[in-house]
């Protein structure tokens, strides 16, 4: 390779590299959706009542789950660490949703609780992500 | 150090483009990198064989799916790389730098 050649290979590493980051923030994206979605649906649970909103709520829930589980189907690249960061936001977010759901039913908590679980929920998602986009940052 | 597998313009795109993603599936490298199916599957098999790049096949629903994902091994020898290529880019500078001062 010629000398001169040699910045000109970096910065197509650097173009190649962008470019990847770029395809691979569609995670963040999902997570985004995710949180707000959370954030909408926790105080819906603690708001309305009754086995007809249980239903339309839960049908809404499973609407939503299958439409971003799609979304992460279609996706053709993945994030370096991206495994990681998804089980650790889905855990987080799943007990965060469990001790929302188990001790607002369980007390009959009023619809502050359910917003301050929903609020959790979205920070958890914000979390996994900043840790994409953290990634997806091309080094200097 | 430099590393003559990444001679091939085409097996250093493939490595620049997959050296910070998990994975990435075959006709996405094959667009980001403008390759041709051919080149991007001769060049992609060369770097498995070297230990480089890892090619899995699997579905999405009924359509087949080839991910490629690069090895710790090749992901280090293209850092390497890319660390050789910066220091002889610097000396280049520096050469040019005095000749023209």
């Amino acid at each position: 390779m010629e000398p001169t050649n040699y910045q000109l290979t970096l910065t197509q590493a650097d173009e190649l590299a962008l470019r990847a980051h770029r395809s691979a923030r569609w995670l963040a994206r999902y997570y985004l959706i995710f949180g707000v979605a959370s954030l909408l649906i926790a105080p819906a649970f603690g708001v309305l009542h009754g086995l007809a909103w249980t239903i339309v709520l839960t049908g809404l829930w499973a609407v939503l789950i299958l439409a971003i589980s799609l979304y992460a189907a279609k996706q053709r690249t993945m994030v370096r660490g991206g495994a990681r960061i998804h089980g650790w936001v889905m855990a987080v977010w799943t007990l965060v949703w469990m001790a929302t759901v188990v001790l607002g039913s369980t007390y009959e908590l009023a619809w502050p609780w359910w917003l301050v679980g929903g609020v959790a929920m979205l920070v958890t998602c914000l979390m996994g992500a900043r840790a994409v986009l953290r990634r997806t940052r091309l080094e200097p | 150090m430099i590393d003559e597998q990444f001679h091939s313009s085409v097996r250093f795109s493939i490595m620049a483009y997959l050296v910070s993603l998990d994975r990435a599936e075959f006709a996405f490298v094959r667009d980001a990198i403008g390759a041709s199916d051919s080149t991007l599957s001769k060049q992609a098999a060369a770097l498995e064989a070297v230990g480089y790049l890892r090619i899995t096949k699997g579905h999405v629903g009924k359509r087949p799916r080839t991910w490629y994902s690069l090895t710790d091994q090749g992901r280090a020898a293209f850092r390497g790389h890319l660390d050789a290529l910066r220091s002889l880019a610097e000396a280049a500078a520096g050469y040019t730098g005095q000749g023209s001062g």
